[in-house]
């Protein structure tokens, strides 16, 4: 007797134990082959088998047991078949005979440990080449279809499914091992796997559809926090990880004020953060800085909640800001770190200040050659925080000819609409604002 | 599961190199392959003659030519080979870090697909 409750609760038990659990039982079922494929392919003939026998039998009490059982049969079927070609023996004799379902209820997930970890080392390992590690883990740890993850990084879909493909069986092959790194190697590996999960958050904004609400970029950017508080809580005492992890949830608590056209950080209702996340980000901050020598994340972290704290305060910190600038800067040196002391300096300083130190940056990478300098002049980011300079340093027919060429280079069409009417001369969504320090390059 | 580990590096003569060099070169060979021996990963190790003296045949058209020099003329040739068999990719880099010539060249980390065992092919790992 199959009633739409019954296959209705069948399918959202499914739909939570994929979405809770399918980066571990992934990683459990590859752990043994070195097989991502295969662990996939088994993964999801299991929810397809739990679609059909759940909505009459019952959800079972232990719903991922059951799919990790039902997922190693298939597993263990397709090596039988292929030992029959190969004469191969298998991986695990101790795995002949099907479970008998009476145990599945002992099967104990969180006992065996929490093998999601591994796996994100895993993909970002570095014989994976690093453009195709943040797409691995989304597809492999978060379970997100090739399309999906194809539309994200603009590319078409059977290219991405493709480099998926050749990834895994690089790993298959090569037996990229399914282990975190002992703490020698950890300093090497860890910024790969920080920087990929960064890469899932930064893609959220990169393709921020116009649409707010339910959108993929939402989507994207959930299950960056997530990863990210995930690897930091697993990792326990990595302060890159907790920086990482505070980054992220300080740049979400932010969210709720990013729907609809663009306003500026500075400008944004401070009523509508998340203070929530407000609040647990400052937690995985402090517990960043109690591990010592602060990272790059750790920084950019500490920066957000300078931003934050105008929730509580009422204003916006420059000179903290700038002293966080100027040490990030020293830290890991970037072009939107320069950029956006540049600004800094516009506010702290004078607006002049910040367009000199805007101009020194472009002369700087001009003497590194003719593609430095036209790299500082095609970084939008500082085509917009010149152009703000501009206008508060009283020189409105540059400060448009600026706004409409930051405009032409904003990838996200809200900021091209906010920047266009700036170079129309209005200053669209403020209530009369005046002093405030320049947008960054941050929203 | 065996890899071998493919060292390229260009090539110098005993001459261009010197007698000091050429023998601290020979101690940094021995030391490792002593260290892969005693680590129990060793299968086989070899040092190949310079490319000036390697011959290489192609089939076209179903001749056979026989010619002098190397297949691919380039700066970097491969000077020799180690095959190792260990746990994963992890330990197989760790060991090709250490091969001495990664001073002066790349070295390559490949995967085996299949070996031989009294003239019969068998499955790696």
């Amino acid at each position: 007797m199959t009633s739409p409750e019954a296959r209705t609760a069948a399918r959202q038990a499914a739909e939570h134990a994929a979405r809770a659990s399918y980066g571990r039982l992934v990683a459990l079922l590859a752990a043994s082959t070195g097989d991502l494929s295969l662990a996939e392919d088994a993964l999801s003939a299991a929810f397809e088998q739990a679609l059909v026998s759940w909505p009459t039998g019952g959800v079972p009490a232990n719903p991922e047991g059951w799919l990790l059982a039902v997922a190693r049969n298939r597993q263990r079927d397709t090596w039988k078949s292929a030992s029959s070609r190969t004469t191969r023996p298998l991986e695990d004799a101790a795995l002949g005979g099907g479970p008998a379902m009476a145990a599945l209820d002992d099967l104990d997930l969180d006992a065996i440990g929490d093998k999601r970890l591994e796996l994100l080392f895993t993909c970002a390992h570095p014989a994976i080449d690093a453009s195709i590690r943040t797409p691995l883990m989304l597809q492999v740890v978060l379970g997100f279809d090739a399309a999906r993850i194809a539309a994200a990084f603009a590319v078409p879909a059977t290219a991405m499914a493709q480099r998926l493909v050749r990834a895994k069986k690089r790993i298959k092959t090569a037996r990229i091992p399914f282990t975190v790194p002992g703490r020698t190697d950890m300093p090497g590996r860890l910024p790969a796997v920080l920087e990929a999960i960064y890469g899932c958050y930064a893609l959220s904004f990169a393709d921020a559809p116009d649409v707010p609400g339910g959108s993929d970029a939402e989507d994207l950017a959930g299950e960056a926090l997530y990863l990210a508080v995930t690897l930091a809580a697993l990792l326990r005492t990595e302060p890159e990880a907790w920086g990482l992890a505070a980054l992220i949830t300080l740049s979400q608590a932010r969210a709720p004020a990013r729907g609809g056209p663009f306003i500026p950080l500075e400008e944004q209702d401070t009523s509508l953060w998340d203070a929530r996340l407000i609040a647990e980000g400052g937690a995985h901050l402090r517990r960043a800085a109690a591990g010592g020598a602060a990272g790059r994340f750790q920084m950019e972290a500490a920066i957000q909640a300078v931003h934050c704290d105008r929730a509580r305060t009422g204003r916006t910190d420059c000179p903290a800001l700038r002293t966080l600038y100027t040490a990030l800067e020293a830290v890991a040196p970037s072009l939107g770190a320069r950029v956006a002391l540049a600004a800094v300096i516009g506010s702290t300083e004078s607006p002049a200040a910040g367009l000199s130190a805007l101009d020194a940056l472009r002369d700087l990478r001009e003497g590194e050659g003719p593609a430095g300098a036209s790299a500082v002049e095609s970084f939008q980011p500082y085509l917009a925080t010149r152009a703000e300079l501009l206008a508060r340093d009283g020189r409105p027919s540059e400060a448009a000819a600026a706004f409409a060429a930051a405009a032409e280079a904003a990838p996200q069409p809200v900021v091209r609409e906010y920047l266009w009417q700036r170079a129309a001369g209005q200053w669209p969504n403020s209530q009369g604002r005046d002093n405030g320090p320049a947008p960054l390059p941050l929203r | 599961m065996r890899y071998t580990l493919l060292l390229h590096y260009p090539e110098m003569d005993a001459g261009s190199l010197g007698e000091e060099a050429l023998a601290a070169g020979q101690r940094a060979f021995s030391s490792y392959a002593a260290a892969l021996h005693q680590a129990n990963v060793l299968i086989s190790a070899e040092v190949l003659q310079p490319s000036s003296s390697t011959t290489t045949l192609t089939k076209s058209d179903g001749a056979l030519r026989v010619q002098d020099g190397p297949f691919a003329d380039t700066k970097e040739q491969l000077g020799g080979t180690f095959v190792i068999d260990v746990a994963d990719l992890d330990a197989a880099i760790e060991w090709a870090g250490k091969a001495p010539s990664v001073d002066w060249g790349a070295v390559e980390v490949r995967p085996g697909a299949t070996y031989t065992v009294d003239g019969a092919w068998r499955p790696n790992a």
